[in-house]
């Protein structure tokens, strides 16, 4: 289900072009991984959310029955609240991965440039990204293993520093290898050497990876040179012993090296572990790393979440004040055409006076008004993130007869909040 | 003022040391940067000092608690540079204290009348500083053997906890031990060298054969170290053991020193 509704990166801009034509919807933004699918949308009302789920219905060709079970929505804060949840990476499959953040940017950049983002959206999920970042930075959501690959990088960077100009051998050309070893190229080692039983294989994954291959007999040779060895070979003894890796170490000079032993059965004897400068790491030890580094994480979630709510505090005050820009308006337009009736009235009697003292007269007239309305409308801004400031307003409302159908005619265009996420897992 | 200075940089390496020390055991990534700021203070307190003592006695180290303080200060710099270059924070921990101790070395020297002013001969003065440079040299190695030890034991048991991710790279830790050994050995050669020609230039009594003994056996250690290290293949735990023995000799040898 989840991939029958995900939008690819290249159908985005085709796609939020068509929600937009929706005609109820005045922004929106997709964000659509491999896990996820989610659209965002500022709607001129509550009601229409069914927009959104048509739009999803037609443009994947889907019936409603099928997928309506797996959505959620969220609507005004909750829907804030779930975007900085999401870009903080609490939501993630592996709490805490930084993958979400790119996605959630790239989302972002498209929304953008289909010109689908308004004041609203565009302040939301800059600050989205602000969370992500903040999450990663404040707090240790973002730290440790959160694969295999990871923790071998981990563990390689706690023996030997930085990774590059460190020399990789893999043994045995599998998934696991390929994926450990990528892990450990992004993070700059630059040599990789693979070796395998059936040569062919080696040479296809020395291709991949920008390797060299040798033949399976070569190995002990190149492990004189290696730093990291990658081992899960299918071979259902040990390919490599204590009394082997003894010679080996002193044809090194007792340089470090780090054994990954991913194969099971294992490859390598577990007293290998026992010579010196040899850091031997099996796939279990890798996992319990792994769950440890899963463990500590899961720890920083509630300070994760208080940098949310701070966030979503602060996003939803903006928004408030964001609802008072209409009355100003209102304010301002009612104010200034009194100004302008006025003047026009008084303009017929003055023609004796030049133009140059009509023309002093109106500007006086101009800024008497702007002084006149400057506090009340500041004042205004402050009562939008005040508590209690829904009452103040109205007073100001009633104060200066400000008609609340036209102020609801001018806010539904342009600032409810209506956001709603739909999302599929 | 002067005093007042000597009491400062003492508050603020302390400070320094409670907070690198801290910083190994907690998450918060602040400690380590707050050591930092009380490393950096502390070290302007004597540097201005040291300015300041100078220009008073026109010597750096007109006696015995000067030169420890000279000493405290050396290790503060140098670990400063570590710091810089390699952002080894967890170091710190170590070599902090390490000054905090010469600090309350030269105190103790000052309240029990070892300020017998040395000898003010060049050669002396020569001997004093290069024997001060090698012993921060040896004292940060050491500082670097005791955390590649460490950190050797949790990686081989694979305890994956607490501190294990505070610790620095174990490569990283060996490569500089050896570094700082190669200096300071250097330089220790050139103490005892102008040491030997200060003493038979000034006149001065002669020179006890314990004394020699000691200092020949701190030469003879790290020489050790080195040759192990790189021709017998002692590389790792056995190398870094040695550098514990080490400082002890080192220890042992100040102890001795009459200081002119």
């Amino acid at each position: 289900m989840r991939e029958r509704l995900a939008f690819p990166e290249g159908d985005l801009p085709e796609a939020l072009t068509v929600l937009r034509m929706c005609g109820c919807v005045s922004e929106c933004c997709i964000l659509s991984t491999c896990n996820r699918t989610e659209v965002y949308a500022i709607l001129d009302s509550r009601e229409n959310e069914q927009v959104i789920v048509d739009f999803i219905a037609s443009y994947h060709k889907i019936e409603h029955e099928k997928f309506v079970p797996h959505l959620y929505t969220y609507s005004g804060r909750h829907a804030v609240n779930h975007l900085f949840t999401v870009a903080a990476g609490l939501d993630s499959m592996m709490l805490g991965e930084a993958q979400i953040l790119g996605q959630v940017k790239t989302a972002f950049c498209v929304a953008g440039d289909s010109e689908c983002c308004g004041t609203v959206l565009n302040t939301l999920l800059r600050q989205s990204i602000t969370v992500g970042k903040r999450a990663r930075t404040e707090t240790e959501i973002g730290k440790g293993a959160f694969s295999i690959g990871y923790a071998a990088v981990e563990l390689a960077k706690l023996i030997f520093g930085g990774l590059t100009a460190k020399k990789i051998l893999i043994l045995g050309a599998g998934k696991m290898s390929e994926l450990t070893a990528k892990h450990l190229l992004a993070n700059g080692v630059t040599s990789v050497i693979v070796s395998n039983r059936t040569k062919a294989r080696a040479d296809e994954l020395a291709e991949k990876l920008g390797g060299k291959a040798i033949t399976f007999d070569e190995f002990p040779e190149a492990m004189t040179d290696a730093d990291i060895v990658i081992s899960s070979t299918g071979a259902p003894h040990f390919i490599l012993t204590r009394e082997n890796m003894q010679k080996i170490m002193r044809s090194r000079r007792e340089k470090s090296i780090f054994l990954i032993d991913i194969a099971v059965p294992r490859d390598i004897e577990p007293e290998v572990a026992d010579l010196n400068n040899v850091y031997l790491y099996n796939i279990d030890d890798l996992q319990t790393l792994l769950l440890q580094s899963m463990e500590e994480r899961k720890r920083e979630i509630e300070k994760v979440h208080a940098i949310v709510d701070e966030e979503v505090d602060k996003f939803i005050a903006w928004t408030k004040s964001l609802e008072v820009v209409p009355l100003i308006r209102l304010l301002r337009e009612k104010v200034d055409a009194i100004k302008e009736g006025e003047w026009e009235r008084t303009k017929g009697k003055l023609s004796h006076l030049s133009d140059q003292d009509t023309q002093a007269i109106e500007v006086m007239l101009q800024s008497l008004v702007n002084k006149i309305m400057h506090h009340p409308m500041l004042q205004l801004k402050d009562y939008a993130t005040d508590p209690s400031g829904e009452e103040k307003i109205d007073v100001v409302r009633e104060l200066f007869g400000l008609d609340l159908d036209d102020i609801n005619g001018a806010t539904a265009k342009q600032t409810a909040p209506e956001r709603e996420a739909q999302t599929h897992k | 003022m002067i005093s007042d200075l000597f009491g400062l940089s003492f508050i603020a390496y302390f400070t320094a040391s409670v907070l690198y020390l801290v910083n190994l055991h907690t998450k918060n990534r602040r400690l380590a940067g707050l050591g930092s700021v009380a490393l950096s203070a502390g070290f302007t307190f004597q540097t201005v000092r040291l300015i300041l003592q100078a220009h008073a006695t026109g010597s750096l180290f007109a006696n015995a608690n000067e030169a420890m303080f000279f000493l405290s200060w050396t290790i503060a710099l140098l670990y400063l540079a570590i710091l810089l270059r390699y952002r080894l924070v967890a170091v710190g921990a170590l070599a902090m204290p390490l000054t905090v101790v010469a600090l309350l070395l030269a105190y103790r020297f000052s309240t029990q009348g070892h300020s017998t002013p040395i000898a003010a001969d060049h050669w002396l003065n020569a001997h004093i500083v290069a024997i001060i440079l090698s012993m921060a040299a040896f004292g940060l190695a050491f500082c670097c053997a005791v955390f590649y030890l460490v950190q050797n034991k949790l990686l081989k048991s694979k305890k994956m906890k607490g501190m294990f991710r505070k610790l620095p790279p174990l490569e990283l830790v060996d490569s500089l031990a050896h570094n700082l050994v190669v200096t300071g050995l250097v330089l220790l050669t050139l103490g005892i060298v102008t040491g030997i020609v200060g003493v038979e230039s000034a006149s001065l009594a002669k020179l006890s054969p314990l004394k020699i003994l000691v200092s020949g056996l701190t030469w003879c250690i790290y020489a050790a170290y080195i040759i192990a290290r790189s021709a017998a293949g002692w590389r790792g735990k056995k190398a870094n053991i040695i550098l514990i023995a080490g400082v002890a000799a080192v220890v042992i040898a100040t102890g001795m020193h009459k200081f002119g």
